[in-house]
């Protein structure tokens, strides 16, 4: 069907007013936002309302001198290079663990996303709990063991994993869902008329069914590296009594990531500029994902 | 289908449905014990001690931040489908001069990550003074594109025909908006409600900025600050969690139906 020949012809101004909310929010809270931050990106910004424009020094700022931009977008790649991998094989194994007639479905739909409802805060808090110095338990079960204590949070190298590994736990209900319906897609004769001819499970699945769900493992993959490239609850919530007042905005020991470091310029340091220019590199970054994502697999809307 | 498969399939499946719930059983355990736990695990604390939730209930605004956080979500959300509803039916139902270019020229927003806008957004708050209120939270929650083009998807499944009949019947724009395409769209419309209930009610970024006050924290921030206080025992965070995880897993029990509906309709 033609999208474009769908609807009552009208003329006049009342299609307009039916979209005047949407258009004056978005004008507001997304275009002119747009364009004022990429302004400040350009200033010398801070709380008391000075600003004197300074043209590309914030970025030069970041990419030449700041100690702490590098560091910040080496973990979040790091955090990608964990979770990417962690989310695909998690929602690959219950995508194809689902499919076909599985018993009591609805209930395990229901129980794994049971973390997707949940608000990422209480999450990581809970996790924090659980691998927290004295009365977590993963540090009791090392314990038993015969390991030492491990301060999980003191270094990036162990943040990073942990966080991923929480993010991977709470979109699992998610990727089942993207995988099984990507799986279920797939016309069933396919993989009938492969099985009569005497083709094992493993082989449909390795020669059937992965070539024709690509497009989809391609899309997730797109999907959990955006996804990583705003990390910031999680570590918000690690960070919190971690970091020690030992500098002005607590940059130093904490695990930064690129949304956190934005956060912590912009937020804690009143540095809008250089904040707004780090959200601006890091934008340029996830929008050379989304293209490439474009050039192969089509045209598919990906919110960031 | 082989047997040694299907076991398997239940053996990954039953896998995972441990790894889902255990941090919830053990989050339960520990906010019924009275100390700290220190020495060996319990499989259940007997008898189950409840000062926790006594203290996490009245020692703190949590009743104040349910509050919030239901103000918040509600308004974010039937504000959110309101305004989308109307220009999703403008955007389909309705044909006139540039109206896809239009389209797509809002939908672009999307791709704008969230971390980006909330540098911008928060000035803007501050200049007009909605710092520490409820429409500073939610107002912006009000124009999302995602709801508009989910809508404008199912939209133009309604049939030419019928809208054209209700126009020939002498029905205005309005009336075919609010009496023919609204009740048509109740399931759809019934799914994005939870669906983007769901996430206000977990939004943390945008409340952690624009409140100020205690008072104002919805439970998001509120949960944080606990985790920031050294005052406050893991045993009282857990009970805090369970507090405020409570309506929305409850919601979630009835409604989980709604919720893989609209994750399918936001994937494909």
């Amino acid at each position: 069907m033609n999208e474009n020949k769908m609807g009552i012809p009208v003329k006049g101004i009342a299609p307009f007013l039916f979209i005047l909310p949407i258009l004056i929010g978005t004008g507001i809270f997304s275009f002119s936002c747009f364009l004022y931050v990429i302004r400040l990106s350009f200033l010398e910004s801070n709380l008391f309302g000075s600003s004197a424009f300074i043209g590309l020094k914030n970025y030069y700022y970041l990419l030449f001198e700041s100690e702490y931009f590098y560091v910040a977008l080496i973990h979040t790649l790091y955090y990608a290079l964990c979770s990417v991998p962690l989310n695909l094989f998690v929602g690959l194994s219950l995508g194809f663990a689902m499919y076909s007639k599985i018993k009591y479905g609805s209930f395990f739909r229901f129980v794994y996303l049971i973390p997707w409802v949940s608000s990422g805060v209480i999450v990581a808090l809970i996790f924090k709990y659980a691998f927290s110095p004295h009365w977590g338990i993963v540090n009791w079960l090392l314990g038993n063991l015969g390991f030492e204590e491990i301060r999980w949070f003191k270094q990036a190298e162990t943040t990073i994993p942990i966080a991923a590994t929480m993010g991977a736990w709470q979109t699992m209900g998610l990727g089942m869902i993207i995988f099984l319906g990507a799986i279920n897609s797939i016309p069933k004769n396919l993989s009938e008329a492969a099985s009569l001819e005497g083709a094992s499970t493993l082989q449909i699945i390795r020669y059937i069914i992965l070539p024709l769900i690509k497009p989809t493992i391609f899309f997730y993959l797109v999907f959990c590296f955006i996804n990583a490239f705003q990390v910031f609850n999680v570590i918000y919530i690690f960070m919190q009594g971690v970091v020690g007042p030992d500098d002005a905005m607590g940059l130093r020991g904490a695990t930064l990531t690129s949304a956190y470091f934005t956060y912590i310029l912009a937020f804690r340091g009143s540095q809008f500029g250089r904040a707004s220019a780090t959200a601006i590199l890091m934008f340029l970054i996830m929008l050379s994902a989304l293209l490439i994502q474009r050039r192969f697999i089509g045209r598919k809307i990906t919110p960031l | 289908m082989k047997k040694s498969l299907l076991t398997l399939k239940y053996l990954v499946l039953i896998i995972f449905v441990l790894v889902s719930i255990f941090p919830y059983y053990w989050m339960i355990i520990t906010s019924l014990c009275e100390h700290e736990w220190i020495g060996n695990p319990t499989i259940f604390p007997i008898p189950p001690y409840l000062g926790c939730f006594k203290n996490a209930l009245f020692d703190y605004p949590f009743l104040r931040w349910t509050l919030n956080t239901f103000i918040i979500s509600i308004s974010g959300t039937l504000g959110c489908l309101f305004f989308a509803s109307l220009a999703a039916f403008s955007f389909s139902c309705l044909q006139w001069k540039f109206r896809d270019l239009i389209f797509y020229v809002l939908l672009s927003t999307l791709f704008l990550p969230a971390f980006l806008m909330v540098i911008p957004q928060f000035l803007f708050i501050a200049e007009i003074g909605w710092m520490d209120t409820y429409w500073g939270i939610f107002i912006p929650s009000w124009f999302s594109m995602i709801t508009v083009f989910l809508l404008r998807q199912y939209f133009f499944s309604i049939p030419n025909e019928i809208l054209n009949a209700a126009r020939i019947d002498g029905a205005n724009l309005w009336q075919i908006y609010w009496k023919l395409v609204i009740p048509n769209s109740k399931i759809v419309l019934m799914t994005l409600f939870v669906f983007n209930f769901v996430g206000q009610w977990n939004s943390f970024l945008w409340p952690l900025l624009v409140t100020q006050s205690n008072k104002m924290d919805v439970l998001a921030v509120g949960m944080a600050s606990f985790g920031g206080d050294f005052n406050i025992t893991y045993n009282q965070i857990m009970a805090g969690s369970i507090l405020s995880l409570a309506p929305i897993l409850l919601m979630f029990i009835f409604l989980s139906k709604y919720v893989s509906k609209g994750l399918e309709m936001r994937i494909t």
